[in-house]
């Protein structure tokens, strides 16, 4: 049982924090990566949170929202890794697929450039934001829980972050409406 | 906040694909994380009250410093574009402006009209793009005109580095307003943005004496219901918008702030963080009724108010240092510092959104006073003073003239 993990790991056990670590790991980095865009800053920032969650799991009094803690940390770790890094990282690489690539049209080559150049331009926290929300699923109060602000700042951030992101698309279906191609 | 489907479907899509596995790497050096020490202090907990005050400032401290170095970049980049001798910029456009009407961003489909504001200090007009900062070198050629050059690129801009341009210039009586008339510009997105009218934000020093908001509406929308308010020396403006008005004196003093937001949302976490307040009415009295039904915050019973012409109630807020919150321990909602959301700020300005007002909440020892009024449309504008218990006395000993002197005009 999870909460018995919790307590224990929260005891000094490494053995139940690396279990609740390896039902998690996955998803947790996935995460990451989607926020930074960049697999070895990923490593970086989920070692980072790796290592404060488990310094700081004696401070979690209620062992019912590890869970929201954990995403928070994580979320913490990959936005300093964006912040000291963005100085020096002017071109970040494009992800490397280990998954199929849909077959249909949905997310065509064209729109996966405009995404990924949109998605760059958004803050560190619009990342975060977007991905908790459409790869991790989060409701706005669990997003508000793990980024500690408002729900009803979630909802206008999401908004602007969408904004932003259909701003992106929509720039440059307009210079291949006018017989351009997209920058 | 309207949901936009279609870019939700995209997103959604999109992050399907990528790594979906952490690298062994990071599951061996779980395998012995025992070999690092844990923390045992269980909870440790920073009063930074004043942090979103102070915040503010250092920010405004920061647009100074850039500002003086952007000064410096542009007099080395204007000579490394043949730019002759500039001629600095009068002193009464050196502000920061926003756009009044809309104007048509490169890189967006629509036009926006609050989603720049360009900043004029003596060389330089910095266009803050939706993007990125565009930076234009500009010095007087003439007794109203400016002389233009590009220093940097917007990310969907089509202009070139130097692209020169010239713009006369006019200011309304008391310099509160500003039009920009292109004679030429090799930019034409610079143009687009550029030529039309312009308001001062006042976001900067205040004189003493009584001002008059330029942006700030009692209603939060609309060219009417100014408000007008008198500040003694040394308070500065930190943000103004159709919706917020934040005033402050600047650190080194007791940190005193006022603020107004014309609309507030009740909205609050309980100590599970379950959010509450949906559903309080909208009245002064309804809110500091729900006021003292959060957990942990102890507020004073409602005295009577008639500030301008509205009346209200008001309330002084202080945090049970006893209670639990929603965040509190390590690696909580502030970095371990308890904070208690109490209203969200009601956006009524599409671009509002670019830079979302803070709301209000408290943290730690921090002290509030709202004066909540009825707007005259069934509606709460607060009014906001903000301190940390020590200088508590001070501030609202400073603050209340300057709330009592606001007048709502219809």
């Amino acid at each position: 049982m999870d909460r018995d993990l919790v307590e224990a790991a929260r005891s000094g056990d490494g053995e139940a924090y690396a279990d609740l670590i390896r039902v998690r790991g996955d998803r947790l980095y996935g995460l990451a990566q989607r926020i930074l865009r960049d697999v070895d800053r990923a490593e970086d920032a989920m070692q980072e949170a790796l290592a404060i969650a488990w310094r700081d799991l004696p401070g979690l009094r209620d062992p019912d929202r590890f869970d929201a803690w954990l995403h928070r940390v994580v979320v913490r770790a990959c936005l300093v890794e964006a912040r000291r890094t963005r100085r020096a990282v002017s071109n970040l690489r494009v992800l490397p697929l280990d998954v199929p690539t849909s077959n249909d049209d949905f997310v065509g080559v064209a729109h996966r450039d405009q995404l990924e150049r949109g998605f760059r331009h958004l803050s560190p926290e619009q990342r975060a934001l977007l991905v908790l929300r459409h790869f991790d699923g989060r409701d706005l109060a669990e997003i508000a829980e793990i980024l500690g602000i408002p729900v009803g700042t979630v909802g206008s951030r999401l908004h602007h972050a969408h904004r932003a992101m259909r701003a992106a698309l929509d720039s440059d279906a307009r210079v291949i409406a006018i017989g351009g191609r997209p920058a | 906040m309207t949901p936009d489907p279609d870019i939700e479907r995209v997103l959604e899509r999109w992050f399907t694909e990528g790594p979906t596995q952490m690298p062994d790497r990071l599951f061996e050096f779980v395998d012995h994380i025992d070999r690092l020490p844990q923390r045992r202090l269980a909870r440790i907990q920073t009063r930074l009250f004043a942090m979103n005050i102070d915040l503010r400032l250092a920010v405004t401290a920061a647009v100074i410093v850039a500002v003086a170095v952007t000064g410096a970049v542009v007099l080395t980049r204007a000579q490394e574009v043949g730019v002759g001798a500039l001629h600095p910029v009068p002193a009464a456009l050196q502000a920061e402006w926003r756009p009044v009407g809309p104007r048509d961003l490169p890189g967006l489909s629509r036009p926006h009209p609050a989603d720049l504001d360009i900043v004029i200090d003596q060389t330089t007009i910095t266009i803050f793009d939706f993007h990125r900062d565009v930076l234009t070198s500009a010095s007087l050629v003439g007794a109203s005109s400016l002389e233009v050059h590009m220093l940097n690129k917007g990310w969907y801009w089509h202009c070139q580095l130097d692209d020169a341009g010239t713009y006369m210039f006019s200011l309304t009586a008391g310099g509160r307003n500003l039009t920009l008339t292109p004679v030429r510009d090799a930019c034409a997105e610079r143009e687009t943005i550029l030529a039309g009218d312009w308001t001062r934000t006042d976001i900067g020093n205040l004189a003493l004496g009584r001002h008059v908001s330029a942006l700030f509406r009692r209603f939060g929308d609309g060219t009417l219901a100014q408000v007008s308010y008198t500040v003694p020396a040394g308070w500065v403006e930190i943000d103004e918008r159709a919706t917020a008005l934040s005033l402050a004196m600047p650190s080194g003093h007791n940190g005193a702030s006022l603020q107004l937001l014309s609309a507030i949302e009740p909205h609050s976490l309980d100590v599970a963080c379950a959010v509450t307040g949906a559903g309080v009415g909208a009245t002064p009295s309804a809110i500091a009724a729900w006021l003292t039904t959060l957990h942990g915050l102890v507020v004073t019973t409602p005295r009577p108010v008639t500030i301008g012409g509205l009346t209200g109630v008001m309330v002084d807020l202080s945090v049970d240092p006893s209670a639990t919150t929603c965040g509190d321990g390590a690696g909580g909602a502030n970095g371990g510092s308890s904070s208690l959301p109490i209203f969200d700020p009601v956006i009524t300005v599409p671009g509002d959104y670019v830079a979302v007002p803070p709301g209000l909440e408290l943290t730690g020892d921090g002290r509030a006073r709202y004066i909540l009024l009825d707007r005259g449309d069934g509606r709460t504008l607060v009014m906001a003073i903000e301190a940390n218990a020590a200088t508590w006395d001070a501030v609202v000993a400073d603050a209340m003239p300057i709330a009592e002197s606001f007048e709502f005009t219809p």
